[in-house]
């Protein structure tokens, strides 16, 4: 997958150049003065990988929802804030539920007063930050629906996050706030 | 319908009409007279709506005479949005009935939906879709010749982007044009649009127009 713009709202803080404290190889290329040039290099990417990788599950979902889709539409938006409490930061690389055929992130955009969404691969919520997606700005997008869904029914959605379990969510359906804006 | 080139990355040509949408959105204006600013204000020399003829969702004619002597407040979106239009017209929607207690807005006054994508669009599709924001909401929409006419007149532009497979997008303008009893384009909202946003728009250009016009 390749790696896409990063939401300008969560933008990277300065690296606490922490490893992971389970990282076995780590350790091993902190006590061996032996290793070639190249193989600590190749550690040492591997350190950098694994720092902005990390499990879905650590992650917070807060406020989230699904607009209801209008009758005979089979496409609509869901809204939460990720928050990500660790000292990592982590990607989603993807999302999936039995309600859609797709899920894409978006960024809504108006420029010269023309809308436009630009479509984000995956999106990054880094170390003590958070993720907002709201209506006019950042949202998942969902196309394909497969029923229908009423007002106050749940909708279960599964973010990815490359490695480690999916974190679940179960957001409510509901239409948007008259005055209910990013 | 009209929207029939796949192998065109732009299948809706765009008018690119846009003095006063683009100079004027948001900016404040000053009236010759007084010499006061007026926020959002498209004045002096506002665009005028030329003639059109659309297809509402009933299936009747929607043509400039229809907006004629009553206040109308249009967003040009399409269906298969999923992000800006709804909340648009949730916001159209709460305060088109806000609106009806306004002397000027009152029972004549209309919100109105026009469809950009008129290859998805059928008017049955708009019945349904309009009437979920409101019973009142007005849908409509034509092919892309006819819609033409209409979006020129205002510097509105649209454009198909192809997706995945067959699956295609369109950028639009995403504001709410408010359109005078006298068919003047006096004003657009920008995003985001909300019921306050639309509430107080209105009370300034309706203002504006009661006393100067």
């Amino acid at each position: 997958m390749k790696l896409p713009p990063v939401p300008p709202n969560t933008r990277r803080r300065s690296s606490s150049g922490r490893t992971r404290p389970d990282s076995g190889t780590l350790k091993k290329a902190t006590t061996r003065p032996s290793r070639t040039r190249l193989g600590r290099h190749c550690l040492l990417v591997l350190a950098c990988l694994a720092s902005t990788v990390n499990a879905c599950e650590d992650l917070l979902i807060k406020n989230g929802w699904v607009r209801q889709p209008p009758p005979g539409i089979d496409v609509t938006a869901a809204y939460f804030v990720l928050e990500n409490p660790g000292t990592e930061a982590i990607d989603i690389t993807g999302v999936t539920s039995d309600a859609f055929a797709q899920a894409m992130f978006h960024q809504t955009s108006v420029m010269d007063g023309r809308s436009r969404m630009q479509h984000l691969a995956q999106i990054r919520v880094n170390a003590g930050s958070q993720f907002v997606a709201a209506p006019g700005a950042f949202h998942l997008m969902l196309t394909g629906l497969r029923g229908s869904y009423q007002q106050g029914e749940e909708i279960e959605m599964r973010l990815e996050c490359g490695r480690g379990p999916a974190l679940l969510a179960r957001l409510p359906v509901r239409p948007t706030e008259p005055d209910e804006r990013r | 319908m009209a929207l029939s080139s796949r192998t065109g990355l732009v299948i809706l040509p765009l008018v690119v009409v846009v003095a006063a949408f683009f100079a004027g959105v948001g900016v404040s204006r000053y009236n010759q007279s007084d010499q006061a600013p007026v926020e959002g204000l498209l004045w002096p020399d506002p665009l005028v709506l030329k003639d059109f003829a659309l297809t509402d969702h009933t299936g009747d004619k929607l043509s400039p005479a229809r907006l004629r002597g009553r206040w109308s407040l249009i967003f040009f979106g399409f269906t298969h949005c999923p992000d800006v239009c709804p909340t648009a017209l949730e916001a159209m929607s709460a305060a088109q009935q806000s609106l009806r207690q306004d002397p000027q807005f009152g029972q004549t006054g209309q919100t109105i939906f026009i469809s950009v994508d008129p290859e998805r669009d059928s008017t049955e599709t708009l019945a349904n879709y309009v009437g979920y924001f409101s019973p009142e909401m007005l849908g409509a929409t034509a092919p892309v010749d006819e819609l033409k006419a209409l979006t020129s007149s205002l510097g509105v532009l649209f454009m198909k982007i192809p997706g995945e497979g067959t699956q295609y997008t369109v950028d639009h303008s995403a504001g709410v044009f408010f359109i005078s009893p006298d068919l003047q384009l006096l004003s657009v909202l920008t995003p985001p649009i909300t019921k306050t946003g639309l509430l107080e728009r209105f009370e300034t250009v309706s203002r504006f127009y009661s006393t100067h016009l």
